[in-house]
């Protein structure tokens, strides 16, 4: 069930309104029958996969607390990490590893007798994969305690606002709000339904816009050099930012409808004016969960700086295979890995610059110009994310300035008519808009001391959702494929 | 608990305002800005008209029919109203409104074959987003009733706006505040240059095998459109248009269909043209056709000729 649909709609309002209706003790199992019912809409039988691994990593939590002999700790660790990765590797890097070994078999003028895998990939495996894992390595730290209650549990892994594309959430954030008591209260209502407001906004206005038109030049590359190449690039930063903060905002909103308080996912990336800034702005649940499980038990910043710039390196890399099975996307995660380690090297030189324009207006225009630069960058390395493979890649970084003459319709509209291109600007500029106001002005138009500001701010958001949003094709949130 | 149930009515109440007049305005706007490079609105667009004959069907029709050729070979005034892709229930809406628009036709000549009456065997269905504007005559409503599942008819009933914002690719704001289509010139529907088989080389197309049947609906709109046409004085006439013969042996029970066709034309005495016959020899030359279901531009040239014969006998009959 894809959250910008009228299934969802209903079974939101029947899932909110029986979340409220039932005493405490029964809400529980309500919800987890809803994130059952809400997962296998997409296709039941993977609710199966979903299951073996909570309970897997259910028994492993409670073991992990109860040994004390660090070794055999060790191993239930192990056992747990391998049973989460492993269904990873099997559903969604088999068939890649697979293809690679043929290539490089074919080369050596052989044939691989491994037989491929004709599965489809479990929706938002990835992101309770990690979930259930940043649990058990918590309980393995003692920073959690184990769970016992095994419905509680597999509401942790399932809760359904961020069951299929996170936030990618830390035990000690949500498991203590299971045993809450929420009652029904105004302010979470209103906060939560006005935060899914501005996701379905961003998802159906911006995002759904834009993908009319990166859809067809990235589908129709061949007809296409220059500035359509890259225009629908950049759109696609935008299109990805909205999609996936978009999914958050609605994921948040609706629990927080229900009282639950999950981890805010982005904070205006495209305002970073670093690249490391950018990572604590973009897909804040995935950066801190690489942080915490991988990058600092790698050891940090706190080793020697070759093997600093190395963890860096391979944290990115490892960011990238999660993403997905296709060299683009480990391409990309090795791209921001270069970007950050460059920007370590060349700290000195940059922070001299700095300091020649750190007074005035040349301090406003020389963060705009580091702004304008992230989002340069950070949009080239979307190119690998968003081409369908290698090859297409490529095609696009040979053809993006070989201009020809302007054919306005072919070249701005992306062949899709003043209309397109129009709404897309108006509506992302709205949206930084609201953005920077709501930033800079204690979040005034959610939750600002005038009533009237905000009630007319819903309607506007209501209005534009209405009048410019795309419902008639198919749109799945992007990150739904991870 | 009393706050949220006051301020939810009241967001509730002050939505539901602003959404119906934005309904109201998407209403007026499509109902008088019709967009005549679509077929639809083509013939919306014709008012207080009188025709001799008006030919009604799917693409077998819109793309099969040279009306100038037809009024010259007749001497009498020809409209096509041929809808692609359309089920009989969406030629009952249009035919209804063309009748609503003032328009007259001495004769309907229908196009009837064994897809009219079962399209559920082809992936076409009614053009949900075309006719939303004129979601308020109940005809309409009641068309669309037949053919969407009831949440959907029921949203776009009783929630202001709501079919239109599914459909925003087609009802597009920025359009009507700016003002009209790209395309408001006349297309001449009428004659082949609307269709898109000018001069294309013949595709073998469609090798499936299907079974055909009667579909309760087509049936039940069928019965419609011959009470519409009777309630405003126009005469009937049928025929059915050829398919490439080579084909006709993966079109199962066909002949059944065709029986049925012929027992309705007899029982109301309307006059029934067939050229879906082995005797009928320009269907069997791949020179005539588009694909295996539709004529190319020189095949409709050839049939329309044929087509007026025929006709001529039944008009004076």
């Amino acid at each position: 069930m894809i959250f910008n649909s009228l299934s969802f709609v209903f079974f939101f309002i029947v899932v909110t309104g029986l979340y409220y209706l039932l005493p405490h003790r029964f809400r529980w199992f309500m919800l987890l029958a809803a994130s059952c019912f809400f997962y296998m809409f997409f296709k039941p039988v993977y609710i199966l996969i979903l299951a073996g691994t909570i309970v897997i990593d259910y028994y492993a939590g409670l073991q992990l607390e109860k040994i004390q002999d660090k070794k055999r700790k060790k191993w239930f660790l192990i056992i747990s990490l391998i049973a989460n990765i492993g269904v990873l590797v099997v559903f969604k890097y088999y068939n890649f590893i697979n293809e690679n070994i043929t290539t490089l078999l074919m080369q050596m003028g052989m044939g691989n007798p491994i037989p491929y895998l004709k599965i489809l990939l479990p929706i938002g495996l990835s992101f309770h994969t990690f979930q259930a894992m940043s649990y058990t390595i918590e309980v393995y730290r003692g920073n959690q305690k184990a769970e016992r209650h095994f419905g509680i549990y597999a509401l942790y892994v399932m809760f359904y606002p961020q069951l299929v594309a996170g936030p990618i959430e830390r035990p000690q954030n949500v498991l203590h709000q299971f045993y809450e008591k929420h009652p029904l209260l105004y302010e979470n209502i209103s906060a939560g339904l006005k935060l899914m407001l501005w996701g379905f906004f961003k998802k159906v206005v911006i995002a759904d816009r834009l993908a009319i038109g990166v859809n067809e030049v990235y589908e129709h590359l061949d007809q296409y050099t220059g500035i359509p190449l890259i225009l629908a690039t950049a759109m696609f930063s935008i299109q990805i930012y909205c999609d996936f903060s978009g999914y958050s905002d609605i994921a948040l909103g609706s629990a927080r409808v229900m009282g639950f308080r999950l981890m805010e996912n982005f904070n205006r990336p495209y305002a970073a004016t670093t690249i490391s800034e950018f990572w604590s702005r973009w897909h804040i649940s995935l950066s801190t969960w690489f942080r915490d499980y991988l990058y600092i038990p790698l050891g940090g910043n706190r080793v020697k700086v070759p093997r600093w710039y190395f963890n860096l390196f391979f944290v990115f890399l490892v960011s990238g295979i999660w993403h997905g099975a296709n060299w683009t996307f480990i391409l990309w995660g090795a791209l921001h890995g270069a970007y950050l380690i460059f920007a370590l090297v060349t700290k000195p030189i940059a922070e001299k610059i700095r300091k020649i324009f750190d007074k005035g207006f040349t301090a406003v225009m020389y963060r705009l110009l580091n702004v304008g630069m992230v989002f340069g960058l950070t949009t080239f390395a979307w190119l690998f994310f968003r081409a369908q493979s290698f090859k297409d890649a490529v095609y696009v970084i040979k053809h993006a300035f070989k201009f020809q003459g302007l054919n306005v319709q072919r070249d701005i509209y992306l062949n899709n008519g003043q209309d397109f291109f129009v709404v897309a600007l108006f509506a992302i500029l709205f949206m930084e808009v609201v953005q920077y106001v709501n930033a800079n002005y204690n979040n005034v138009l959610f939750q600002g001391k005038s009533k009237l500001l905000r009630w007319a701010f819903c309607f506007v958001l209501l209005l534009l959702i209405c009048t410019l949003g795309v419902f008639h094709s198919d749109t799945e949130f992007i990150y739904f494929q991870f | 608990m009393k706050r949220l149930l006051i301020n939810a009515l009241i967001f509730f109440s002050i939505s539901f305002v602003l959404l119906w007049l934005l309904d109201g305005y998407y209403t007026r706007y499509y109902n008088t800005r019709l967009n005549v490079c679509q077929k639809p609105d083509w013939i919306f667009s014709h008012t207080n008209q009188s025709y001799d004959l008006a030919f009604m069907g799917n693409s077998r029709v819109y793309n099969m029919l040279d009306a100038p050729q037809l009024e010259k070979k007749l001497s009498k005034t020809v409209i096509n109203i041929g809808i692609t892709g359309s089920n009989l229930s969406e030629q009952f809406l249009v035919l209804d409104q063309f009748y609503k628009k003032g328009n007259k036709a001495a004769y309907l000549v229908l196009q009837l074959d064994m897809i009219s009456f079962d399209y559920t065997k082809l992936p076409f269905k009614l053009h949900l987003p075309t006719y939303m504007n004129l979601f308020h005559d109940t005809q309409v409503q009641e068309v669309y009733k037949d053919n969407v599942p009831l949440h959907k008819f029921l949203i776009w009933k009783y929630i202001p706006f709501a079919r239109y914002m599914e459909f925003s690719n087609r009802y597009v704001l920025y359009k009507t505040v700016k003002g009209g289509f790209e395309c408001q010139q006349d297309l001449g529907y009428d004659s082949l240059r609307g269709g898109r088989y000018e001069n294309m080389p013949y595709r073998d197309n469609n090798h499936t095998c299907r079974y055909w049947t009667v579909n309760s609906t087509d049936w039940k709109y069928f019965k419609n459109i011959l009470a519409l046409a009777k309630a405003n004085n126009t005469r009937l006439i049928f025929y059915s248009a050829p398919f490439y013969s080579a084909t006709r042996r993966f079109q199962l029970n066909t002949k059944a269909i065709y029986e049925l066709i012929q027992q309705q034309a007899d029982s109301l005495k309307i006059p029934y043209i067939t050229f879906d016959v082995p005797t009928y020899t320009m269907a069997n030359d791949t020179l005539n056709f588009y694909d295996n279901n539709h004529f190319n531009e020189k095949g409709s040239r050839i049939f329309a000729a044929d087509l007026a014969d025929s006709l001529k006998k039944s008009i004076h009959e």
